[in-house]
């Protein structure tokens, strides 16, 4: 509940102790903190950028920001990371989250260390269910999130599964400047959907679905399934198409066609599809989804037959309904929580995805070498300062891990 | 999971935290004004005898003059403070004004109308007296873009305003973002009132989307609705799907004007919801055609006493209560400005009085809070020369919209900006 009177002037430093530092990014900082003076827990605060009045385009508060603010306010789920309060002081923006010791990035990376051991079929299954309950709910509130990957998708210790990081998500029926226009942060590519690779300027929840056959593909394999090169724009300011990020979904899935996908010539970048092949052999013998999930299956030696220590048959079904080319065709997340997958073998997901598993994942690493919240010219927070998150090698600057 | 649009509705801030009973609306004004004058008073009290103190000081040093002592007598009057009646009146003229200003820029009506919502919440728990309606508004308009997702610059903004500042935009924004607790996601009627439209068009070409619990078929509904009268109590009648096409547009369209005036104007936003709002406009629009549609959401014939009989005639009652404080809004807007504009001059001169001396110069209160403010009026001479350009092409181009200035309200706001 947001407690945040109008009248009360709150203090950061009065109610939390700050911890260590977690992340950054274009937006500001994030601290690990503990509550004090009757604030019980630990949670993540999240700064944003001071003002920098001198600056030519200083607008005022900036629409990220209120637009974050404008959501989380909003949104209260046990699969969405929970809002606890918003604190503004010496015109910062302050907003509290519920601290959660993982991410599906930090939980994959540990089994890829130190030689790749697969994460427990149960445990993905029960992350998956979570998380589309999480997207169920965003979406019936009109909002997709625009950004998921597996940094953005928290785990607390007890296993609950939370959408975290909504600072690119919109409530798709109010107007959408495209992605390609409107905003300066760009979506990380690798989790980018067909439709949008292929320029379409209007979109829908289909997106966030997309992303979760790439995170499910990613759970399974530990690696992610369409790594791709993002091609970066020119000087004249103009998108770029992102071929090799599109290659790498063809060399998969195969091309996509009219038939499967009616609307297909009818994308701004349809016209790229067919020099995709140039210089690339593999374009015309694409692996195809079946034979990549059971070589993922055999490789990361998930037991054959039908069991609950495998994600099966029913998983690949799943799977190739997320990763559906056509936006109308791919699964709703409605559906997708109704897929045979989460009822095969007579179990039921569990609501604590460590269940039955006796794997230890390393706490979170905070950095302690900024402690002060409070100091607002920090390295890392200038604009010209660390480029886009969506520019690095893997999601999201973090301290390394491990 | 089952979510129904009411649940997610009452999980709204604009449910939890904005929606009131007309009782609780009217505490909370009057507490407001009460505080608020409270507090005009002891400001003044301290900034006289902080006069007084330096005044008698500078007497004790030049012994002999006795002049002194005049000017402060002058100001020694009991402050009249606006009473919650002039509160409502300058803030309803400031939400008209709000309007006026959001057609100027020709924002979408979703930005205008969040803006007003923005600047009657706020006025829910500021007065006035404390801070200025004309300065509230700007900002208000100004944050519902970036919400709305409208966004331009505050630069290119406050150029386009007679006598207005980026700095004046954009001072009072965190003092807003506290007073709307943070939440600025409002709930417009609009989209409701198309998806009634085009469910009722459905109706009226036979492929209506009958609810479970109807005992209907599109046809029997579309026959039913064809035969209905034109007014209430009106004889039945017999009309070609094409008219009733017609009737609905008309409807709709007068529906929607009330939504776009009256409905943000009133408190109809803090009192009902986005649903029954659009369908009290469409009951004022068109009576027959609102029951009709009303009637489809429940089963025929339902017994009055039976739970659905309830609901059904409490949907009626609310819905008639806000279609009548529509009305009475609709009137007030179609009055004109002419009218009050007296009145509303009359009570901004009372209110030049009654301001709290501690939050006239919003700009250099928020100077005060901001850490960062070192790096003013360093803009690069070129940006500068660019802006002012820009500057005066815009104020022309307002000037021509907005006319001579307006009766002067000012009591030195910005007088320190660039």
């Amino acid at each position: 509940m947001l407690s945040g009177g109008y009248s009360s002037k709150k203090r950061v430093n009065e109610r939390y102790k700050i911890i260590g530092f977690i992340s950054s990014g274009t937006y500001g900082r994030v601290y690990k903190a503990q509550g004090k003076n009757g604030q019980v827990g630990e949670f993540a605060i999240k700064k944003f950028k001071p003002d920098k009045e001198g600056e030519v385009q200083y607008t005022g508060i900036s629409q990220s920001a209120i637009r974050e603010m404008a959501l989380c306010t909003e949104l209260s789920h046990p699969n969405v990371v929970h809002t606890v309060e918003i604190i503004l002081e010496d015109k910062c923006i302050f907003i509290v989250f519920e601290y959660a010791e993982h991410d599906l990035l930090q939980i994959i990376h540990h089994h890829n260390q130190p030689q790749r051991h697969a994460i427990p079929a149960r445990t993905i299954k029960s992350i998956l269910y979570q998380l589309l309950q999480g997207l169920v709910y965003l979406h019936k509130n009109w909002v997709m999130h625009r950004d998921l990957k597996p940094a953005n998708i928290m785990v607390t210790s007890a296993g609950k599964v939370k959408i975290g990081d909504l600072g690119l998500a919109r409530l798709f029926y109010k107007p959408l400047h495209s992605l390609f226009t409107g905003d300066k942060v760009v979506v990380t590519i690798w989790y980018r959907a067909p439709e949008l690779l292929l320029g379409s300027r209007h979109y829908t929840p289909a997106v966030d679905l997309w992303a979760v056959g790439c995170i499910f593909a990613e759970l399974l394999s530990l690696r992610p399934i369409f790594k791709g090169e993002e091609a970066k724009m020119d000087s004249k300011k103009t998108v770029p198409f992102q071929r090799n990020q599109m290659q790498k979904i063809v060399e998969i899935l195969g091309m996509p066609s009219k038939d499967r996908w009616p609307l297909l010539a009818a994308m701004p970048e349809f016209g790229q599809l067919g020099s995709l092949s140039a210089g690339n052999p593999r374009i015309h013998r694409p692996m195809g989804l079946d034979q990549w999930y059971h070589q993922c299956l055999k490789t990361n030696q998930y037991p054959t037959g039908p069991s609950s220590a495998t994600p099966g048959s029913e998983g690949l079904a799943l799977l190739s309904g997320l990763l559906e080319y056509d936006p109308q065709k791919r699964l709703t997340a409605e559906q997708a929580l109704r897929h045979n997958y989460f009822s095969a073998h007579g179990e039921r997901p569990s609501e604590n995805c460590f269940e039955g598993s006796t794997i230890e994942y390393p706490y979170r690493r905070v950095s302690q070498e900024d402690n002060d919240i409070r100091t607002s010219s920090l390295p890392g927070t200038k604009r010209s300062g660390l480029p886009d998150d969506s520019l690095i090698g893997r999601p999201a600057k973090r301290l390394k891990e491990g | 999971m089952r979510l129904t649009e009411d649940e997610i509705y009452r999980s709204s801030t604009q449910f939890r935290l904005w929606s009131y009973t007309a009782d609780a609306l009217a505490s909370l004004r009057s507490s407001t004004n009460v505080t608020a004058s409270q507090r005009v008073k002891a400001a003044v009290k301290r900034h006289r005898e902080a006069r007084k103190e330096s005044a008698s000081n500078s007497e004790a040093e030049k012994t002999g003059t006795e002049n002194g002592a005049t000017p402060t007598a002058v100001l020694e009057k009991e402050v009249d403070c606006l009473t919650l009646e002039e509160e409502q009146k300058v803030v309803d003229a400031y939400c008209k004004q709000a309007i006026r200003l959001g057609e100027f820029f020709s924002f979408p009506i979703n930005v205008i109308a969040t803006g007003v919502q923005y600047l009657k919440r706020f006025y829910l728990f500021n007065s006035p007296m404390t801070y200025e309606p004309k300065v509230i508004m700007r900002s208000a308009m100004f944050l519902a873009t970036k919400t709305e997702g409208f966004h331009i610059t505050a630069e290119n903004y406050a150029s386009r305003l007679p006598k207005t500042t980026a700095e004046q935009v954009l001072a009072p924004e965190y003092l807003i973002t506290q007073a709307l607790r943070f939440t600025f996601d409002i709930r417009h009627p609009y989209r409701g009132l198309n998806g009634g439209h085009m469910e009722m068009s459905a109706i009226a070409h036979g492929k209506a989307a009958i609810l479970p619990s109807a005992n209907k078929k599109p046809a029997e509904l579309q026959k039913e609705m064809l035969k209905l009268p034109l007014r209430p109590n009106g004889p039945s009648s017999q009309t070609t799907v094409h008219s009733l096409e017609k009737r609905l547009g008309e409807a709709t369209a007068k529906a929607n004007k009330t939504l776009k005036s009256s409905a943000i104007l009133t408190d109809a936003y803090f009192l009902y919801t986005p649903s029954q709002i659009w369908l009290s406009a469409y009951l004022l629009a068109d009576e027959v055609l609102t029951l009709f549609y009303i009637s489809t959401k429940f089963p025929d014939g339902v017994d009055p006493t039976a739970p659905a009989g309830v609901s059904k005639s409490r949907l009626t009652n609310t819905i008639r209560a806000c279609a009548a404080l529509l009305a009475a809004g609709l009137s007030s807007v179609n009055a004109g400005v002419e009218e009050n504009v007296e009145e509303i001059r009359a009570i901004e001169k009372k209110l030049r009085h009654c301001r709290d001396p501690d939050k006239m110069d919003l700009v250099k209160l928020n100077k005060a809070h901001k850490r960062d403010a070192g790096t003013d009026d360093k803009l690069e001479e070129s940006v500068a020369k660019r802006r002012k350009l820009e500057r005066e092409k815009n104020e022309k181009e307002a000037d021509e919209f907005w006319g001579p200035e307006l009766p002067k309200i000012g009591n030195g706001v910005g007088t320190s900006a660039a």
